[in-house]
């Protein structure tokens, strides 16, 4: 993957049943902030980080599993972005670019760690219990009925850590965050057909891990 | 290969527990600060500590020693033997080369007729040997054995006068 901070990336947004919603501050306000950060307006770079820190936050938590570490990070990430703010030139949206300095950062803290995982993973929300996916998952379908949601989370971590990096990094973008086939490629570095074939792959091994708890 | 939707159906439906997974409540409130004084630290920092941070695994390596008395008390005894190694190796390489050159010119010198050199051979290897302060020259006709041998040690007295 190349350095993100060398300004190359994507133009614009697009999501599929996105996670998160795509931004929707408008190129120029953005460029804007972007432009008074880099002369040292620290309010716009507050700014800049307020606007993104949840999805930021959310790419990396689902990469490593582990809440201290995404937290880390993410803060990592927003500070190597501000110092390299100069090295970008607006070919790309604040976004994707910001995207691509938390990705490497994250892959190569991955690569650092190697198999010492651990799993701090972080509570659900209220509306998990009413999701009426989840809780079919949970109640009437599976071999494993007396799974729980708490227990269904921990599996599904555990085998998302076992897939490579690229291949988590395609599934916590696409079936996690929401994120187009072509925004992941731009953010990768990537081609689409990579995308789908990495996305395919690491959906089949995902299945196989959880063959248990699925239909 | 195919990413149909509905192959996947089951899988899909399960990662979205995911999206429900939330960090504790409050913990975006002061990211934006943590990371603006990040910055500033950044760049209150000195060149070493930017070298430093520059450098992750010499960082970790020294937060292992300190976080491990054992690897700290290991490392030190690496340290010390690397020294005292190098010291004893100096010291070896010094005379061994000192010796070998002072036979090969004796026997070079012998090979000349200079019989006198290769029989102090030893005494030139001493010489050579840059590490040894104080020597005798030991070689034949030097004008320091002539000063030195008439030398001679006489007792000294030495009485105060009478006040």
């Amino acid at each position: 993957m190349s350095d993100p901070t060398s300004g190359k990336g994507a133009e614009g947004a697009r999501t599929n049943e996105p996670a998160l919603p795509a931004p929707t501050t408008p190129a120029s306000e953005e460029m804007d902030l972007v432009r008074r950060a880099r002369e040292g307006d620290m309010g716009a770079y507050d700014d800049l980080v307020r606007r993104y820190q949840e999805r930021i936050y959310a790419t990396v938590y689902h990469m490593t599993s582990n809440h201290e570490d995404a937290s880390d990070l993410a803060q990592e990430s927003f500070i190597k972005a501000y110092q390299a703010l100069k090295s970008f030139k607006g070919g790309s949206s604040f976004y994707t670019w910001i995207y691509r300095i938390a990705v490497n950062k994250t892959i190569n803290f991955l690569k650092q760690r190697k198999n010492r995982t651990h799993m701090s993973l972080n509570d659900l929300d209220f509306n998990a219990e009413h999701d009426p996916d989840l809780v079919a998952l949970v109640s009437d379908k599976t071999p494993r009925r007396d799974a729980g949601l708490a227990e269904l989370q921990e599996k599904l971590n555990a085998a998302l850590l076992k897939l490579s990096d690229d291949h988590r990094l395609v599934v916590t973008l696409h079936d996690v965050q929401g994120l187009s086939h072509e925004e992941i490629a731009k953010i990768m570095d990537c081609n689409i057909g990579t995308v789908r074939s990495r996305l395919f792959y690491a959906r089949q091994q995902l299945q196989a891990y959880l063959s248990d708890y699925l239909t | 290969m195919s990413n149909a939707p509905e192959e996947f159906e089951q899988l899909r439906k399960l990662l979205k527990l995911k999206r429900h997974e939330q960090p504790p409540p409050g913990f975006f409130n002061d990211f934006s600060s943590r990371v603006l004084d990040g910055i500033e630290r950044n760049k209150a920092a000195t060149p070493a500590e930017k070298l430093w941070e520059g450098v992750p695994w010499l960082a970790r390596f020294f937060r292992v020693l300190e976080n491990n008395v054992l690897a700290a008390g290991g490392f030190a005894t690496a340290i010390c033997a690397v020294l005292i190694g190098g010291v004893v190796y100096s010291e070896y390489v010094d005379q061994v080369p000192a010796s070998s050159l002072a036979n090969n010119d004796g026997a070079m010198m012998a090979s000349m007729g200079g019989s006198s050199f290769s029989a102090s051979s030893s005494s030139t290897g001493t010489l050579l040997s840059s590490t040894n302060a104080v020597f005798s020259s030991g070689l034949p006709g030097s004008p320091f054995d002539n000063t030195l041998g008439s030398l001679s040690v006489q007792p000294v007295s030495f009485s105060p006068s009478s006040q």
